[in-house]
């Protein structure tokens, strides 16, 4: 049925409005080392690893924040990106741990 | 590209026999329908990476469960949702929105609905966008989802019932919900209007 735009629906006007916004475009591409951190969170799913994990992104956003003293020591913090079984066979979340505890 | 049921079915056996490099192909492969759905429908505090491994790590827990009778990309794309609703329940408050929290051009958006022009601007439109997101943001995240797909996305009820495993009939009746829902929301918030007769 053709009505008038001011007769219709206001909810069915909102929403044709609101789908007439040129669909933002995102970018879809893998970032770096997601697979890698996804995978190593799969080898050590213990709850420790977890909370370790959950730690060091929390101190990477703030760092990208712009704590820029913190962006430092982040930054010598070993990255669950770049986990190599021979990390994993030292511990690397113990090692992230003790570098957390001495910030 | 997409790959054809055999070319998973060989791919997921491999990762369940803990194949690292066929893990990493199976995550990249995935990744642009899982960021889709995560951005999509994220909790505003939860941040996009930690939402997408965690569908992830859902997947590659549960691949198990995996029996074949729907397309792979469709189970993933339940996992996906059902992790995003999750966490959207944990968002427990959804604060009613009032006439004081909306910003100049969200109220003219309101004030667009009042009067007799035809087609909003392109600005209005954004403007549109965002107050439907901040309308949406005070519903169930069930509702909110199916609103997004059926109203922004343009997904068809089969395409949702594919997507979530609810049946088409239980789609018809929930998206009339929510709409009766939105519309309470949005009137609710025009009757704050200063300029509401």
């Amino acid at each position: 049925m053709n009505r008038k735009p001011a007769q219709r629906d206001p909810l069915d006007r909102l929403l044709d409005a609101a789908h007439q916004a040129p669909a933002e475009i995102f970018d879809e591409s893998v970032p770096h080392g997601f697979a890698a951190r996804v995978l190593a969170r799969r080898r050590h799913p213990d709850s420790q690893t977890e909370s370790i994990w959950m730690l060091w992104r929390r101190l990477t956003t703030c760092a990208a924040a712009g704590a820029t003293g913190l962006a430092l020591v982040v930054a010598m913090l070993p990255s669950p990106t770049n986990v190599s079984p021979a990390d994993e066979a030292t511990g690397w979340e113990h090692q992230i741990e003790s570098w957390v505890f001495e910030l | 590209m997409a790959l054809s049921p055999d070319d998973w079915s060989e791919r997921l056996a491999r990762v369940r026999q803990h194949d690292e490099a066929a893990a990493n192909e199976m995550v990249e492969q995935l990744y642009p329908l899982v960021v889709r759905i995560v951005r999509a429908h994220r909790p505003s505090r939860m941040p996009e990476e930690d939402l997408c491994q965690e569908v992830f790590l859902r997947i590659l827990a549960s691949l198990d469960q995996f029996r074949g009778k729907v397309p792979f990309e469709h189970w993933v794309s339940r996992l996906a949702v059902n992790t995003c609703i999750d966490h959207l329940r944990r968002q427990k408050s959804r604060p009613e929105l009032r006439w004081a929290d909306l910003d100049p051009s969200e109220t003219g958006v309101i004030e667009w609905l009042a009067a007799a022009e035809s087609s909003p601007s392109t600005e209005s439109s954004f403007a549109a966008r965002e107050l439907v997101d901040r309308l949406l943001e005070t519903l169930d995240p069930k509702d909110r989802l199916l609103i997004r797909w059926l109203e922004l996305e343009d997904l068809t009820v089969r395409d949702i019932s594919e997507r979530t495993g609810w049946s088409p009939t239980l789609v018809k009746v929930r998206a009339f919900r929510a709409r009766h829902r939105l519309r309470k929301a949005l009137e609710t918030l025009r009757k704050q209007s200063p300029h509401e007769s």
